[in-house]
């Protein structure tokens, strides 16, 4: 607290300091704060950082910066403020509008200077671009969403339909909408829009909107679309929706309109040097990127099939690939060495990405079925090793593991924390429900150290479907889904059988024991603790591998995919059991819970389909389980009450 | 040979109340013999062969099985050595899984369990021999789910298991207790008939004088937590229940008034 005090009554003499231009004495620090690695933000990062080191600041020698990021975890900023208060920073730096609005928060003594914020207005840092916080001035980036359809509009006139996902949680979310649909009114095209509340709902949000007459794709500016814009490229890739980024920094459309988050830094950093040189940021108006940079990727235009009209391409600032001797960016580089996407116009695509999903869920179930129903634990761990298994392997193979490789080592991960939970309850005495929520919860910042940021695309590197083309024959030319789909019934087929041997082994019955009846079984010389341990271990392997085969399927590993990974598990087992009905016997519970992860995810995609809001889909998932668990407690309590009468 | 020297176990209630459950009980059981235990409610019986089984480590005291202390090894670990038959019919099997699954778990009680589907043609017949043996007509329910058997069939069972691979000491506390008098005698017969069969060492703990005079060597008497008697040969050979609860009406009253006396009274 007197540290904080002290800190506080030194910034007004900083502040003196710095505005003596000549004296380095009372070195200025900047607290840097940024709110994750999404590439648009990090070009921003950098502009504004070459602006400085363009003006002579050099890092560490004339100025002190202390840079943060708070990895996609948006109340780690509120400590990242806190801490620059309590470091004595002398201005501070923000980049991107979470990170600006923690900052106007936090504040109000020294100034902030902003960057990367599509609307300054909103999140309440002024009126106008003069009349504003006396503290606070910065660069806006307001992209052109409205021309974004209008191009869209002229690039492919066939199209009579648009549209866009939405993250209902982002506070530009509206601001953006209402853009849109101005210029699909300008261009005189109906524009749908579908919400999406997580990574994971993208692949079916795109279906969701051809569903509703989309035939193609206006993607407006989303944080958390963007972290895993390779997801909206692959499902619009697989659905033939033409493709229309509004930031050029997303890579994998054909067509990007956007404004340079680059120059946005850039102008950023300039506004940071005229504070720096002791101006008022009162006086200094707020800055708007206005330079629209149109990028043209004629590679990904081959890859969607469609060709872009010259007037277009002659018009753009950049193109990336073709023929001619045109420009290549650092992209295009990158992109050269992309596996080909197979396409299938089949029609049941839809429900073959559904049933694909499904079997790969199916280890997922199979791993809740062992710990819940074969070892009775409620274990909470696999909401981390889903995105554990998702994250190992999407870095391993984009660090160039093989494929099947880089899958068996994110298994033995998802095993290592399955280890560590059952430690914790057993040699701990933590109970089990704790001990998940434990490891799950270091598991998220494990997750963010394997993927090293909080989105890993694993768009145009070769994943199992690569080695899938490469056994099969050249003449049997499958699309990239049904492989994957063929490719993951049979790992269900092998691992289902693997599983039911292994129950049936002697080591495999004990385990079976543990659960149903832990006296007798310790009476015949098991040890429970190891058993648990374990089972856990096996359980969250299998639930780390379910991780690494959506990541391969959906084409990224996100940190927050894991959210609800436990009640899809338990809602697929619930299922398998009412399946089951009164049949019996181990072969037919692994097969049933692996229908009930079909099923599951069936049901899932059809309510998308069907056009249900996706916001709600996890509250129904929710009461789904409740109800399923309730329901036979209920009946019981009914019926013991009834008989004590 | 089962040697118990000086065990002692004082359990704290949840309402941090001591009870004394066993205070120094000393045994030696030579190999073979068959002993009965009596005593009243909360006498201690239970928490002896608890102790012995590992259920829970001693306060002081030595327990060895055959030449191996065993005091301080985990359960499961001495599980190698001691077969169990529970008063609660549900306590000794697993429900879901089925009789042949449960007769093959007991088999390896105390053998490292690998990667092997254990349940062979072989060991089908075999236990299908067993069951046969014990004539309750479970040989044809081999594949039955074992909750499916009443609690009679249940405790035929699970004695088998207890026997299935021989142990140093078997185990019985109050094993007919939860059932009705004809499954009872079923029980005791059974029970009467694998002991002998196999020459098992045995502890076993009744609730009726009878079954403890008729049954076995030997009887020891138990009483808060201490052997109050310990009767064998021909000293125990004339006695009916009438005697014994007399018996143990005097030896009670003994106790208690010594207990009862102040300090170097
Ligand atoms: N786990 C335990 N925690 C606390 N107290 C216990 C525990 N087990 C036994 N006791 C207490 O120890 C004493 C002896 O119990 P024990 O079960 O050995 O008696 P018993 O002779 O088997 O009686 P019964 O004939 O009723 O089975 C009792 O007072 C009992 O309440
Ligand atoms: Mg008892």
């Amino acid at each position: 607290m007197r540290r904080l005090r002290q800190a506080v009554r030194f910034v007004p003499l900083a502040l003196i300091a710095a505005c003596g231009t000549k004296k380095d004495s009372a070195r200025s620090i900047i607290g840097y704060a940024q709110v994750s690695s999404v590439a648009a933000l990090d070009e921003a990062r950098d502009g504004f950082f070459k602006a400085l080191a363009d003006s002579g600041y050099v890092r560490d020698s004339s100025i002190t910066v202390l840079e943060r990021n708070a990895q996609g975890d948006i109340p780690t900023l509120s400590l990242i403020m806190s801490d620059f208060i309590q470091q004595g920073v002398t201005q501070v730096a923000t980049v991107s509008s979470v990170a600006t609005q923690a900052a106007l928060k936090a504040i109000t003594d020294r100034p902030i200077i902003f960057g990367a914020v599509a609307n300054p207005y909103i999140i309440g840092a002024g009126t106008s671009p003069t009349n504003h916080r006396p503290n606070v001035t910065g660069a806006e980036i307001p992209l052109p969403v409205d021309s974004a359809v209008m191009l869209a509009h002229e690039a492919f006139p066939e199209v009579k339909e648009w549209g866009t996902l939405f993250d209902p949680a982002d506070p530009f979310a509206e601001f953006y909408l209402e853009k849109a649909k101005a210029g699909a009114a300008a261009a005189g095209v109906r524009f749908v829009t579908v919400a999406c509340t997580g990574p994971g709902d993208i692949a079916s949000g795109i279906q969701a909107l051809k569903a509703q007459g989309a035939n193609g794709v206006v993607q407006i500016p989303s944080v958390m679309i963007g972290g895993a814009f390779s997801a909206v490229v692959k499902s619009t890739r697989q659905a033939d929706m033409p493709l229309v980024a509004t930031s050029t920094s997303f890579g994998g459309a054909p067509i990007a309109l956007g404004l340079s988050f680059y120059a946005n830094g850039y102008s950023m950093g300039l506004l940071m040097i005229r504070v720096l040189r002791g101006e008022n940021p009162a006086t200094i108006p707020f800055q708007a990127e206005r330079r629209r940079r149109l990028v043209i990727d004629l590679n990904a235009a081959r890859e969607y099939g469609v060709t872009i009209p010259a007037t277009i391409v002659s018009r753009a600032d950049s193109v990336i690939g073709g023929t001619g001797a045109s420009v290549t960016s650092t992209v295009g580089a990158r992109i050269t060495n992309q596996q080909p996407v197979r396409r299938g116009n089949n029609p049941f695509g839809f429900w073959l990405v559904a049933v694909t999903q499904g079997l790969a869920y199916a280890a997922l179930a199979w791993g809740v079925y062992l710990a819940s129903r074969t070892l009775h634990f409620a274990d909470i761990t696999p909401d981390g090793s889903f995105t554990l298994g998702a994250a190992v392997a999407a870095s391993l193979i984009v660090g160039g593991t093989d494929p099947l490789l880089a899958t068996f080592v994110a298994v033995l991960a998802g095993m290592v924390a399955g280890y560590v939970t059952g430690v914790l309850h057993t040699r701990l005495g933590i109970k089990d429900l704790l001990a998940g929520i434990l490891v799950m919860t270091a598991l998220y910042s494990v997750n963010l150290h394997v993927m090293g940021k909080s989105n890993v695309s694993l768009l145009d590197v070769g994943t199992l479907v690569r080695d899938v083309h490469r056994i099969i024959p050249a003449s049997v030319t499958w699309s990239d889904d049904l492989s994957l789909g063929v490719l993951f019934f049979a790992i269900t087929i092998v691992l289902g059988l693997i599983l039911a041997w292994y129950l049936r082994t002697d080591f495999g019955m004990a385990m079976r024991a543990v659960g149903d009846n832990p006296a007798m079984i310790t009476a015949q010389g098991v040890d429970r603790r190891r058993m648990i341990e374990l089972g856990l271990a096996l359980a969250n392997g299998l639930v780390a591998f379910s991780g690494a085969l959506i990541a391969q399927q959906q084409g990224f590993a996100d940190v927050g995919m894991g959210v609800g990974t436990l009640v899809a598990g338990m809602a697929a087992v619930i299922m398998g059991e009412t399946l089951l009905f009164k049949r019996r016997g181990l072969g037919m519970t692994i097969t049933m819970v692996a229908a009930g992860a079909i099923l599951f995810r069936g049901m899932v995609s059809l309510a998308l389909r069907l056009g249900l809001n996706p916001i709600d889909l996890k509250l129904i998932t929710a009461v789904f389980v409740l109800a399923a668990l309730a329901l036979p407690k209920l009946r019981y309590s009914r019926a013991s009450g009834s008989a004590s009468r | 040979m089962i040697e118990i020297i000086g065990l002692e176990k004082t359990f704290v209630q949840p309402g941090g109340e001591r009870v004394i459950a066993l205070r120094g009980v000393d045994l030696l059981i030579k190999s073979g013999e068959f002993v009965t235990v009596i005593g009243m409610n909360g006498s201690g019986k239970s928490t002896l062969l608890n102790a012995v089984a590992g259920t829970f480590l001693p306060d002081a005291g030595t327990i060895r099985i055959g030449n191996i202390d065993v005091t301080r090894q985990p359960e499961f670990q001495r599980a190698a050595l001691i077969g169990r038959v529970f008063q609660d019919p549900f306590k000794g099997t697993c429900p879901s899984m089925s009789v042949a699954e449960n007769l093959r778990m007991a088999e390896l009680r105390g053998v490292r369990r690998g990667l092997r589907v254990g349940l062979s043609h072989s060991s089908l017949e075999r236990y299908h021999a067993l069951l046969s043996g014990l004539k309750m007509r479970l040989e044809g329910r081999l594949q039955a789910s074992m909750g499916t058997l009443s609690g009679g069939q249940r405790q035929a069972v699970t004695l088998l298991m207890a026997t299935l691979r021989r142990p140093q000491l078997l185990l019985l506390d109050e094993h007919t207790a939860a059932l009705d008098p004809r499954a009872a005698d079923q029980i005791i017969n059974i029970t009467n008939q694998v002991v002998r069969e196999h020459a098992l060492t045995t502890l076993m703990v009744t609730h009726s004088m009878e079954q403890a005079l008729e049954q076995g060597d030997r009887t020891i008497m138990m009483h808060r937590g201490e052997v109050l008697a310990d009767l064998s040969g021909t000293e125990r050979e004339g006695l009916n229940a009438g005697d014994l609860l007399q018996r143990f009406t005097e030896l009670r009253y003994t106790i208690e008034f010594a207990v009862a006396k102040p300090p170097g009274g």
